[in-house]
């Protein structure tokens, strides 16, 4: 899991939402309904970072669902 | 002759003595003579003139200082015509008679169904003694604003022999005879026509001009015609003794009241209109009518009879209580007409109504019954305070609202009683009718009418914001939260909530989005329902929809045979034509998804653009330079027969990926849009505005890998309609697409907007035969559209824009002749089932007129970037706006919100330049050089130099196109200094392979080192004593004492009216007519004085 760096001050959160599609949001903004944290704070580019890991099927959930996948 | 009662000589007598003191009055007593002061001269005068009911001059009594000669003046009108100002009433029919010239919106048109025989000599007898008794029909109206009552005036009367001519050819003469334009300058105002049916009721049609005539006007007039043909006497005029001194107004008083009432609030009331709001709606009006029911009438007699109310008060709150939920808002100001005749003018016809601002604000918890006090005061007081002219009350607010807009009321509600008049010829009994005349007063307006038998309510609306199915719902809609709210009077009213701040964002709820079956199973269901109606023609080939579905049934089997499964990619590097067509849908019947590239790209893009994305490739016949990394399939053996799969087709939903699309990316890796079917769904085959029929033939002229090719693929197979394949020669040059579109009647044609400017300058009148032009990608030069529209256009003209993200049409707009002028085109609003928003740094919505990004979402946003989570994330970003969990594209476009949903396209969010410390707009610059003479097209580039960023602009343009250092000047003369750009004159623009102007070909092909646009500053002279005269009167209008040639009169809080009369004085010191539209649409000092040195040049030196 990439951490933020210590050098940089905190900006964006990491979010995903229902859909398990993810974005990032600044710290401090309410997160809209329907989105969460995932615990990952850091620079734009460190969060990016994150999600490019972790994002690894890009299909909505829906879709995987209705292509009867769990 | 007019005849006047003894009535008036005793008044006018009873004048004399009150204001002389005296017992009685001689006809050789002078008033002078007889103690009379200045001051006791002009109370007279103002006395008479309230008897009268004209503007009699105030120095009257010193013109006829002789009693007998005071009364013969008054009793007999001077032989030659009497002329006075305009009442302000008048003033703003006026005003809106010069915006529009010839529009019926202020006609009166009574119709009336006589059960019998109308005697037309005695008509034309009876409306000549009509006319003779009524002042105000020999009244006329000249410029610059003057009422001319003629001594005699005749009544054009015509009979139309209408026997055998069917119901709808008679009313069509009727509307025609009704719309026709008056003359203003000759009285009178008012025409009859007589309709013989034969068998049937004689019709006869009354038109008036509002200017001379309102609703109570027209009960006298109805009553006084009908005595005069039946040959009796009509009432005597009544001769009320004057009010003087309770008739004094202070006007000081009451302006200061309105501006209290007023104060902030609202300019324009959100109307749950549903077409786009373009600059200029127009006035072209229709009206919806309803018979007021039962149940709402019982509830409204009764609360009225608690409360004390008039039923025009409890009008008024029927139309608040219905307007507030429609509307959202809790703070409305309505128009209300007013009468302002006095006692005096009781039996007189002419023009006694003006519209008073009523402002009612309903806190939490109002009921029914507080709106009905509230109303009731409010009512009160305004009309307490009526005095003051509209367009004063308009002008004491000082400027403020939507230029584009009525000022302060938009919407109106007039009420009628009607139910005791009748125009009775002879023992002829017959009531009004009165027909709409295809215009609107306001953006709405609720005419209420009681009549005999029942109450009707008309929901007038203007047509280019209301569709006719919209406004039959919100009439409903009216209603029925009126009846809601008279069915429970104590309780509280169900009120909106405010939106959120100013959100200047679009309502998520207004359209609703219905399931909708992906385009597979469209097509599909068309193949089932019309299995041998043409499908897809190319080159005189053509294929049913049967055999369509057969082709792509075969290949989605070929593709499932070679291994691909739902949620597969398979690109198609192939031309248009009927395989790369076949191809698409047998890949959706695949349950796969297809990426269109054009074969013509340069072998190396077409590789990267297919590398970790197809899983397949699809071609037909060779295929050199393919990678071999992707397995390659040829066509031909994909429709050999194969056994049926029986999943095949595929079932998808929504959020299936139907197609990708290749863009270029700024850091060299392709970027790759996802799209899923819902995006497309939500377009075709009906959106907003756009929808295709089964009898359209579709072109198909757009670049597969250019994705608004969607429209014209999915569109046409989605409707049933034929799609027609155009080859690209077809599409490149304006006399063939001209050929193409007439050879195969081409109902729906979409273009990129560079190719339609080229299309309009060399062939105008090319899509005539178009039913719908679709044209987006750019941003459009309003003169060439003006162009297209004035050239037979297509019926239908819209302006889509939107990124591929967020599947090719985000917003999109209507295109009229309103739209053009003034100002640059909108892109209009979100399409049904997306939302925009402009949003500034920090996310948060930004004001009207403020510039934002938009950031679009909805049904048609993108599933983000084939294998990019990064950038996926990054410019998909969370919705606070939307349903739960929903995104938003970051489109990067500077937009400016209007406030009404509509946006303004400002820029790249990366366009914007900086030189010499100033911050450009290229798009500013470009619009400049389109606007000079002869240019037709300009492209701007800020080019990065040693220390500074230079401006350089490509322009073509027709043969007297001045060199570039005349171009430059001309530019000097509409831009500062530092906008003007090294000039470049060209041939013409490159376009790409999308059909958009290809900038980096264009700048490439430019040299290194061009000379500075230099010249001098292009100051105008200092002596110029025509422009110091125009400023002059441009000062005096605005009360202001300097101004500069960039000022704008509007933005200065020249309104309507006064820019009525700058232009009169304009007239009268210069002799020179400027257009008022025209100079609304740029009111700056500069144009102004550039329009009157323009024609002084011009007129004849003799």
């Amino acid at each position: 899991m990439t951490e933020s760096s210590t050098t940089t001050a905190p900006e964006y959160d990491v979010v995903v939402n229902d859909e398990e599609q993810y974005s990032i949001w600044a710290v401090g903004r309410a997160v809209p309904a329907g989105w969460r944290t995932v615990g990952v704070t850091g620079s734009r580019e460190a969060c990016l970072e994150h999600i490019e890991e972790v994002w690894t099927d890009m299909r909505p959930r829906s879709l995987r669902v209705a292509m009867g996948e769990r | 002759m007019t005849e006047r009662p003894d009535g008036l000589r005793e008044a006018v007598a009873g004048i004399w003595c009150a204001m002389l003191g005296v017992d009685h009055v001689s006809p050789e007593d002078d008033f002078f003579e007889a103690g009379g002061d200045s001051g006791l001269a002009v109370e007279t005068a103002i006395s008479l003139r309230a008897l009268t009911g004209t503007d009699l001059d105030l120095d009257l009594v010193y013109q006829h200082p002789e009693f007998g000669g005071l009364l013969s003046f008054l009793t007999d009108p001077r032989p030659e015509g009497q002329e006075r100002p305009l009442t302000p009433a008048e003033e703003r029919l006026w005003f809106a008679e010069r915006l529009h010239p010839g529009s019926p919106t202020y006609h009166i048109a009574a119709l009336y169904r006589i059960p019998g025989r109308v005697d037309v000599p005695r008509l034309r007898t009876a409306l000549d003694a009509l006319v003779a008794r009524h002042d105000s029909l020999r009244r006329g109206f000249e410029a610059p604003g003057r009422a001319v009552t003629s001594p005699t005036a005749t009544v054009s009367c015509r009979w139309l022999d209408a026997c055998g001519l069917p119901e709808a050819t008679v009313r069509d003469l009727i509307d025609e005879h009704a719309r026709q334009p008056f003359d203003l300058a000759n009285p009178p105002l008012l025409r009859a026509l007589a309709v013989d049916r034969g068998d049937e009721d004689d019709l006869l049609l009354l038109t008036v001009h509002h200017l001379v005539c309102d609703g109570a006007s027209l009960a006298i007039l109805e009553d006084d015609l009908g005595k005069l043909y039946s040959g009796v006497e009509p009432d005597p005029r009544p001769d009320a003794l004057p009010e003087t001194a309770s008739r004094l107004f202070d006007e000081d008083e009451a302006r200061a009241y309105w501006r209290r009432t007023l104060a902030g609030a609202p300019r324009g009331i959100a109307l749950p209109h549903d077409l786009p709001r373009t600059a200029s709606p127009g006035s072209a009006g229709a009206v919806h009518a309803l018979v007021a029911p039962d149940d709402l009438l019982a509830g409204m007699a009764d609360l009225a009879a608690q409360e004390r109310l008039s039923p025009f008060m409890t009008w008024i709150v029927a139309y608040v209580a219905g307007l507030v939920p429609l509307t959202g808002e809790r703070d409305v100001v309505i128009g209300i007409a007013a009468s302002s005749r006095t006692p005096e003018q009781r039996g007189e016809i002419g023009m006694f109504v003006d519209p008073v601002p009523l402002r009612l604000a309903l806190p939490d918890g109002t009921t029914t019954r507080d709106l009905a006090r509230a109303v009731r005061r409010a009512t009160a007081e305004a009309l307490a305070h009526r005095g003051v002219p509209f367009q004063t009350i308009v002008e004491d607010l000082g400027p403020g609202g939507d230029p584009a807009r009525a000022p302060l009321v938009q919407a109106g509600l007039t009420y009628l009683d009607a139910a005791d008049s009748a125009l009775r010829l002879d023992d002829l009994v017959a009531h009004r009718e009165l027909l709409p005349t295809g215009t609107a007063k306001y953006e709405l307006l609720w005419s209420v009418t009681r009549h005999a038998d029942r109450t009707t309510t008309e929901f007038e609306h203007l047509t280019g914001l209301f569709s006719a199915e919209r406004a039959a719902d919100v009439h409903t809609g009216l209603l029925d939260a009126a009846r809601a709210a008279f069915s429970r009077p104590d309780a509280p009213l169900r009120l909106p909530g405010r939106p959120p701040a100013t959100a200047a964002r679009t309502d998520p709820e207004r359209a609703p989005t219905r399931a909708r079956r992906p385009i597979p199973e469209l097509v599909r269901l068309r193949a089932a329902q019309r299995p041998d109606a043409p499908a897809l023609r190319h080159r005189g080939v053509e294929l049913t929809y049967r055999q369509l579905d057969e082709r792509a049934v075969a290949i989605a089997t070929g593709l499932r045979a070679a291994g691909l499964r739902r949620g597969g990619v398979v690109a198609v590097p192939l031309p248009r034509g009927i395989d790369s067509v076949c191809a698409y849908l047998g890949i959706f019947y695949a349950g796969c998804a297809y990426l269109p590239l054009d074969p013509e790209q340069p072998p190396d893009r077409v590789r990267t653009a297919l590398l970790g994305v197809a899983d397949a490739v699809l071609v037909a016949g060779p295929h050199p330079s393919l990678p071999p990394e992707v397995p390659v399939l040829e066509l031909a053996d994909l429709l050999a027969g194969r056994d049926a799969d029986p999943a095949v087709p595929v079932r998808v939903v929504g959020e299936d990926p139907a197609y990708l699309i290749s863009t270029s990316g700024s850091t060299g890796r392709p970027k790759t849009v996802v799209v899923p079917h819902r995006g497309i769904s939500r377009l075709v085959p009906d959106a907003d505005g756009i929808v295709y029929h089964a009898d359209d033939r579709v072109a198909h002229l757009c670049n597969p890998a250019f994705d608004a090719s969607i429209l014209e693929l999915w569109g046409a197979l989605g409707s049933g309609a034929v799609l027609v394949v155009g080859d690209k020669q077809d599409a490149l040059s304006p006399a063939r697409l001209r050929a193409f579109l007439a050879e195969e009647r081409i109902s729906v044609l979409g273009l990129p907007t560079a190719l339609l400017h080229t299309v309009i300058d060399f062939e105008p009148d090319a899509m005539s035969g178009v039913r719908l032009l679709i044209f987006g990608g750019e941003k459009a030069d309003e003169q060439r559209l003006a162009r297209l529209l004035a050239n037979q256009p297509p019926a239908r003209v819209v302006n889509v824009y939107g990124p591929t993200e967020n599947t090719t049409v985000s917003t999109l707009q209507r295109v009229t002749p309103a739209d053009l002028d003034p100002g640059p085109l909108s892109i209009g609003r979100a399409v049904s089932g997306s939302t925009a928003h402009a949003l500034g740094l920090h996310g948060e919505p930004v004001a009207p007129g403020v510039e934002g990004e938009l950031y679009v979402g909805g049904e048609g946003l993108a599933l983000g970037y084939h294998g990019n989570p990064a950038l996926t994330a990054a410019s998909f970003v969370p919705d606070p706006f939307g349903p739960a969990g929903g995104r938003l594209y970051r489109t990067g476009d500077r937009v400016r919100p209007r406030g009404d949903g509509t946006f303004h396209f400002v820029g790249r969010t990366d366009d914007q330049v900086k030189v010499r410390g100033f911050r450009v707009e290229l798009g500013e610059i470009e619009l400049a050089l389109r606007s000079l003479p002869d240019v037709t097209d300009a492209v701007v580039f800020a080019r990065a130099t040693a220390d500074s960023t230079e401006l350089l602009a490509c322009v073509t343009g027709g043969a007297a196109l001045a060199d570039a250092a005349g171009i430059a000047d001309g530019l000097r003369a509409r831009l500062p200094e530092y906008m003007v750009p090294a000039i470049v004159v060209t041939d013409r623009l490159p376009l790409n392979a999308n059909g958009k102007v290809d900038r980096a070909a264009l700048l490439a092909s430019l040299p290194d080192d061009l000379p500075a646009s230099g010249g001098d500053t292009g100051e105008p002279p200092a002596d110029d004593p025509l422009a110091e005269a125009v400023t002059a009167l441009w000062c005096e209008s605005l009360g202001t004492a300097t101004a500069r040639p960039d000022d704008s009169f509007v933005a200065l809080g020249g309104h309507s009216i006064k820019a009525l009369k700058l232009l009169a004085r304009v007239d009268e010191s210069f002799g020179v007519v400027v257009d008022l539209a025209d100079f609304l649409a740029e009111p700056t000092l500069r144009r102004l004085v550039d329009s009157v040195s323009r024609e002084t040049e011009n007129a004849p030196t003799s």
